[in-house]
């Protein structure tokens, strides 16, 4: 098999000299592309500009679909997010030692998800400005917020998230900034000088950081359950026929790491490319993450077909109109896409062979990707577009200031991403370290 | 930490204030001034109310203004005059738009050399006026629409002292063919009153009561009282299910132009059963029988049969003649066919009574209009004086355009019209609101209108301008003294003119007289309409709701309120039978090319199943050439170039050879696709409502309980019983006191709607814009899904077989005791007061929508755009100082119009006692024609609402979703054997 003929690096110095390979200056074409992805959120910029200065009525959205492209793409940025702490926290308590090679990539990833997902709560605002409405605090208006509301939860949720998983990043990153603090003069000494809090690598302050690791992933396990479930009651706890449902969180849950896994794979699969990573992130990892996707997609197509079947055993004429429209009606090709892509498209993921072939496991990533922003978008708007009232039964069709916007939410995290790679090691160093003393003990 | 000095400290609190006044440079601050010298009368805060006269149509309706800090704001009928009773139509709800026309005319306007009309001076504009009528004395021809009052007299008097006595009074509804009929029946020409109050039995031969026919207010009043309690079958004939047929019971659709042989049918018939003397006419009856007369109408022989038994049966049937849309070339036969059916039946005297009159003696038609272009094109006329009519939009056929060309023309106009931009000299009127008048709709029923804004724009009362002409003509002391204001007074002082002013007229009404039949000397032929052109659809022209003939088009606010049946808005569509639609080979949208002999429009389908297939229907009023109605699209004040079009443009000018009345049912056209397919501004996307039970319907047998224990036997001729939605749903519904969700001791708010008075008129949407400062957004909004209105009458349709019955059921903010919007705003924009009202603040919206998505009954609005923006000076003037203007990005619905409770406590408090049952009325309520909606108290157990609530027929709409709406439906009642057909 390919995985036995990798070749593995030598010595403890080697992975420095691999990892911290970013350290060197950039290429014109990464520039160029880092530029190219600003200019895409320039544009996400204006069109939100025009968003505020004309009001909500240059999105799509409209009588009754009130919820459209901002709502989908949140959800979609939080579920992203999800794989990193996955990986980080909940692998690391499981003692699942292959994730040392990912993780640092995928927790940079949860914390620029996790930002992305947040703007758009924001974006959504028919009041932007006043978005601070939201936030209880004692205030000349005297109001309080609504702790009844799923959006005031949602509040909370993604603002915990947000901070525990930059905290875990941070922390994480302290013994490399440190050694690569070591390596630079520039102006980057002062950053790494700061985020390595004073890191000398004393076997203090590894014990320190370690438990440190360990209590912070104890803290952000029930996280990732949490969030999700959260976000997945802005929904649930509506009346609306097609969210009313208390499969939901579980369903959230799987399929936020269903498409946080994908993530991985489709940021990663570039990233090992282009800095000749391959006997770090290694054949073994994608196996792995595929077995992950094989089972987050079995979860998610059984909940849509639970979904189906209580829609029909309920008897409830709302509820099956509703789904019957989600397979026939006016979305179809949304729904059918969402299955295509979170359903079929993975299947060949229960062959070994698939699974250890980079190509292929890169293009269905993009595929799950594209397949479970749909998931979001067919509960949103075929829920709302169907409700109780005939009468007010709608399509909603997004606008180019709504696709701009989603465009460059995507710049925004890649751009982000690709900062990132330039600035920190990637491959968690001293992780990957142990890894190598492990695997030379015969462990 | 370094000290602070005294100067560092002032430094920084300079500039923190500098830092948070920049901040706060947004919007630049307006002052509110107030009075230096308060005027009289005027008292800010405290609105002030005057008694006048809607002039928006001939029905003259009284009406009481109400105004604040001197301007109106909003209108509602005079419930001490017996047409309007205190109700109002949709179009007079709209009628304060007139005055705030932000495109009307701005001052007088003469032709300038180069062609264009040119602002000019009224000093100006009367000396080209006078020496005009100096130079053309006697060659001076007057058009006008319908006046009653002393304008009219006023108008005469002008005429014959300068020796030219041509004067024409146009409506385009004239209804020249029913006058004709009485005078041949009857001797007098006549339009006498249809009592549909004292009716049981109401049967409308195309007549459109509800819309445009007579007096659409005063018949709807009657109309609800004859139904109220399950009392009144109602029958409609005709081609198209309009508003006004879609609430009768049963519907006979016979093929276009055979009307004439149903009517004769039953005639017979009734006649027989009756044993009514037809003298000489019985004889030509002898032909018509019911076999031929189903053959020919395409109606069973024991449906015709059944109705006629109906008819003989009945104690007070009443048959409405023919309304325009069924006015054909035998319309003056036609007329008196059902005319004759009234006497056959015994209606004469009862529900068809002739004194007091419709004050319609005098107005002239179609002819008189034609014979005016006649002598426009000979010279006989030289020059035109026009004031309240348009001839060039609505009598396209006559070549009006051309005829005046070479006419030196006057327009009176307020705003722009088609005649109007081509008159040499425009000396604008005043609107209705800034001006004195006086009407008399019915004889004997004088109203009075009065100003209540000073001119907003630099017009002068016509009045006023005739009697200026006239003295500088030298002929002034032939007319009144004074202005047109002493000279109403003048006509006004032997019944009181100031005690007449308070009330808003003199209600005297003329004594009913009996009239007999003169059979001998009814002339006109029974014969079938005839149809010309090529082609194998049927024209149906309809005059339209919202527009009138086209006058209140420039009308946002009525362009806005969907059209009673399609539910469309801004525009022209041509209306379909499915079959037919297959057979031609479109769908909803597609653009269709119709060719008449007249013209050639291009319109865009809707299809519906409420039109017979060999018809082609269109609503008469758009396509106005120039159009300046206030609202914009798609971009912000971008004015459109063309709403809809000229339906009247398809009609050749066939006129009814014994009336001389246009017929408007005689075109046969050709209609062919184009291919092209239009995005449609549809409000409502299925009138079918799956068995929801949105509206819902009962029989009469159960509301008189007779069906216990029979459901298997059909006792009542095999009539379906209306499925209990929520059992059939397997939905569990649990019931509720709505007074258990107010923490209030006193108030629980609440509304019931009567879905058997409910007709579906439209008004109370009107109303809710005019009272709610709710914008209007334009068609690409609308298009959009964007559309404002807190009310909206959903309209759907139900099959029984073959059989189609039409229902409606407002739908607004149920203010549910346990609503779904409420929780889900984190920010508390939207609560559940003290009151059980469901509380809307829009200044604490953040705009996340959540409310709206989770509302169950989909009647949360949002501010999509900064709509305020979209106000043209002065329609500012209009909106309501007690109800927030919204702006961008928040939430709006109804707020059971909470201003008007407000109103209500405060005034309570003061008098030191609780708001009385009644007190508070909201818009809709107040407005509705029909009484259909109730507002009150909850935890009163007296008031009307608590005791309607514990009505049989009431129920809640999506009970099963435990809301606990705070608005009662009461169930239409179905009557007679089959329901509606």
């Amino acid at each position: 098999m390919a995985a036995i003929s990798e070749a593995v690096p030598q010595t403890a110095d080697q992975y420095n000299e691999d990892i911290l390979a970013v350290l060197k200056p950039p290429s014109p074409l990464y520039v160029l592309a880092v530029l190219g992805l600003l200019g895409l959120v320039g544009a996400g910029v204006v069109a939100l500009a025009v968003q505020t200065y004309f009001g909500m009525g240059v999105t799509g959205l409209m009588h009754p679909v009130m919820w459209g492209v901002y709502i989908t793409t949140f959800v979609f940025w939080v579920g992203i997010a999800h794989a990193g702490t996955l990986i980080s926290a909940i692998l690391f308590l499981f003692r699942a030692s292959w994730r040392n090679a990912i993780n640092r990539g995928a927790e940079a990833m949860t914390v620029f998800a996790v930002i992305t997902a947040g703007l758009f709560p924001l974006i959504h605002l028919g009041r932007l400005w006043k978005f601070y409405y939201m936030f209880p605090y004692p205030n000349q208006r005297g109001l309080w917020t609504n702790f009844k509301s799923p959006l005031e939860w949602d509040v909370f949720a993604v603002g915990t998230y947000t901070i525990i998983s930059i905290l875990f990043f941070a922390v994480g990153l302290i013994p490399d900034v440190a050694a690569a603090r070591d390596r630079v003069t520039d102006w980057r000494r002062h950053l790494y000088g700061i985020l390595a809090m004073g890191w000398r690598g004393t076997s203090e302050q590894w014990r320190h950081h370690s438990r440190a690791v360990l209590h912070l992933s104890g803290l952000a396990t029930p996280l990732v359950l949490s969030v999700h479930s959260v976000v997945s009651w802005d929904f649930a706890v509506s009346l609306v026929p097609g969210w009313h449902t208390t499969i939901f969180a579980p369903y959230f849950v799987a399929g936020a790491i269903f498409s946080g896994m994908a993530m991985v794979i489709t940021v990663l699969v570039p990233v090992r490319r282009a800095f000749h990573l391959e006997s770090y992130i290694r054949l073994e990892h994608f196996d792995n993450m595929g077995k992950f996707i094989v089972l987050t997609s079995t979860i998610v197509g059984y909940s849509y077909a639970v979904e189906f079947f209580m829609a029909w055993y309920s008897a409830n004429p709302y509820e099956q109109m509703s789904f019957w429209h989600r397979a026939f009606g006016d979305y179809w090709w949304a729904t059918w896409i969402m299955i295509s892509c979170n359903i079929l498209v993975p299947l060949p993921l229960w062959i070994k062979r698939v699974r250890m072939h980079v190509p292929t496991m890169w293009v269905i990533a993009i595929f799950i990707n594209l397949g479970m922003w749909f998931e979001r978008f067919v509960i949103i708007t075929t829920g709302l577009s169907h409700e109780y009232s005939p009468a007010a039964w709608g399509y909603y069709t997004p606008s180019w200031v709504e696709l701009t916007i989603l465009a460059a939410s995507f710049a925004w995290f890649l751009m982000l991403f690709m900062i990132f790679l330039r600035l920190f090691p990637v491959i968690a160093i001293q992780e990957t370290k142990e890894l190598h003393y492990h695997r030379a003990e015969g462990h | 930490m370094p000290e602070i000095d005294r100067r560092d400290f002032l430094k920084i609190v300079g500039l923190s204030a500098g830092a948070a006044a920049t901040a706060a440079c947004r919007e630049p601050v307006e002052k509110i001034v107030p009075y230096l010298n308060q005027p009289e009368e005027v008292t800010p805060g405290i609105a002030s109310f005057y008694a006048s006269t809607c002039r928006e149509c001939p029905a003259s309706c009284g009406l009481i203004v109400k105004t604040r800090e001197g301007r109106p704001i909003k209108v509602d009928g005079n419930p001490a005059d017996p047409i309007s009773q205190g109700r109002l139509c949709v179009r007079g709800q709209a009628s304060l738009l007139r005055t705030y026309d932000a495109s009307r005319l701005a001052g007088p306007l003469k032709r300038a050399a180069d062609g264009n009309l040119v602002p000019t001076t009224w000093e100006d504009g009367l000396s080209i006026l006078v020496d005009k009528l100096r130079e053309h004395s006697g060659k001076v021809a007057f058009l006008g629409g319908l006046e009653t009052g002393t304008l009219d007299g006023l108008i005469d008097d002008l005429l014959a002292a300068i020796g030219s006595p041509n004067r024409v009074r146009f409506e385009p509804f004239a209804y020249e063919s029913l006058r004709k009929a009485n005078e041949q029946l009857f001797g007098t020409a006549t339009v006498p009153q249809f009592r549909f109050e004292r009716a049981d039995l109401i049967v409308s031969f195309g007549a459109d009561w509800q819309e445009t026919w007579l007096s659409p207010v005063k018949q709807q009043i009657g109309y609800a009282e004859a139904r109220r309690g399950g009392k009144a079958f109602a029958v409609y004939v005709g081609p198209r299910l309009g508003l006004s047929g879609a609430d009768m019971d049963e519907w006979l659709a016979p093929v276009p132009g055979t009307e004439m042989q149903l009517a004769l049918a039953l005639l017979r018939e009734v006649a027989l059963v009756k044993r009514a003397d037809l003298g000489a006419l019985s004889g030509r009856l002898r032909s018509q029988t019911t076999a031929g007369a189903a053959e020919a109408t395409g109606i069973p022989v024991e449906r015709i049969r059944r109705l006629a038994r109906r008819i003989a049966d009945a104690d007070a049937p009443l048959a409405l003649p023919p309304g325009n849309e069924m006015q054909g070339s035998n319309a003056t036969g036609l007329a008196a066919a059902v005319q004759l059916l009234n006497y056959a039946s015994g209606a004469i005297g009862k529900t068809v009574v002739f004194g007091p009159d419709h004050n319609l003696e005098r107005l002239g038609g179609f002819s008189d209009l034609k014979n005016l272009a006649g002598r426009l094109r000979s010279k006989a006329v030289g020059m035109l004086l026009v004031h309240g009519a348009n001839p060039v939009y609505a009598a396209p056929a006559l070549g009006f355009a051309e005829a005046m060309a070479s006419t030196f023309t006057v327009s009176f106009a307020s705003a722009n019209d088609e005649t109007t931009a081509l008159a040499d000299l425009v000396l604008p009127d005043h609107t209705p609101y800034e001006s004195w008048g006086d009407a008399e709709p019915l004889r004997g029923v004088r109203l009075l209108q009065q100003p209540t804004v000073r001119p907003l724009r630099d017009t002068r009362a016509t009045g006023d301008v005739l009697l200026e002409a006239a003295r500088a003509l030298g002929v002034g002391e032939s007319l009144p003294a004074g202005s047109f204001k002493d000279a109403i007074a003048a006509r006004w002082a032997d019944v009181g003119f100031d005690q007449a002013l308070a009330n808003g007229g003199v209600f005297n009404p003329a004594p009913q007289r009996s009239v007999t039949l003169s059979a001998g000397a009814a002339t006109a032929a029974f014969e079938n309409a005839k149809l010309s052109g090529e082609g194998d659809l049927v024209l149906l022209v309809y005059p339209s709701l919202g527009l009138y003939d086209g006058r209140s088009a420039r009308f946002a606010t009525l362009q806005e309120v969907p059209n009673p049946v399609t539910k469309l808005v801004w525009g022209s569509y041509a209306e379909l039978h499915p079959d037919t639609a297959a057979r031609l080979g479109v769908e909803f949208g597609d653009v269709l090319r119709v060719t008449s002999e007249a013209g050639q429009l291009e319109l865009p389908v809707v299809v519906h199943e409420t039109v017979r297939p060999e018809v082609i229907a269109i609503e008469a009023g758009q396509g106005h050439q120039p159009v300046e109605p206030g609202a914009p699209d798609p971009d912000y004040l971008k004015l459109r170039s063309q709403i809809g079009a000229n339906a009247f443009t398809l009609l050749s000018g066939k006129t009814d050879s014994e009336s001389g009345a246009l017929a408007w049912l005689s075109a046969k056209v050709r209609a062919e696709k184009t291919g092209a397919k239009l995005l449609m501004p549809l409000t409502q996307p299925t009138f079918d409502q799956e068995g929801r039970g949105i509206a819902q319907a009962t029989t009469m047998a159960a509301v008189l309980g007779l069906d216990a224990g029979n459901h298997h036997a059909p006792a009542h001729g095999g009539e379906q019983h209306e499925p209990p939605y929520a059992d059939a749903m397997h939905l569990e519904t649990v019931d509720f006191d709505p007074a258990d969700d107010a923490r209030s001791p006193d108030y629980r708010w609440g509304m019931v709607i009567d879905l058997d008075a409910c007709t579906g008129c439209n008004a109370c949407v009107t109303a809710c814009v005019q009272e709610n400062n709710i914008f209007t957004i334009g068609e690409e909004l609308v298009r959009q899904g964007r559309e404002m209105h807190w009310i909206r009458l959903e309209r759907y349709v139900e099959h029984h077989g073959d059989e189609i019955e039409v229902r409606h059921a407002p739908m607004l903010c149920q203010h549910c005791g346990s609503a779904p919007c409420e929780p889900v705003c984190p920010v508390f924009a939207t609560y559940h007061n003290d009151e059980g009202l469901n509380v809307m603040v829009p200044n604490r919206c953040i705009g996340t929508r959540y409310c709206a998505n989770n509302c169950s009954y989909k009647v949360r609005r949002f501010n999509y755009f900064a709509y305020d923006r979209f106000l043209r000076e002065p329609e500012q003037l209009r909106l309501n100082p007690d109800v927030t203007v919204r702006s961008k990005g928040v939430m709006e619905k109804c707020t059971f119009c909470v201003q008007r409770i407000s109103a209500a406590k405060d005034q309570a408090v003061i008098e030191g006692r609780k708001v009385r049952d009644g007190e508070v009325i909201p818009a809709c309520a107040q407005t509705c024609p029909s009484q259909a909606i109730t507002f009150g108290n909850h935890k009163d157990p007296a008031s009307r609402v608590s005791k309607q609530r514990a009505d049989g027929r009431a129920y809640w709409v999506f009970q099963h979703l435990n809301t606990r709406p705070a608005v009662t439906y009461l169930k239409s009642i179905r009557r007679g054997e089959t329901g509606k057909a």
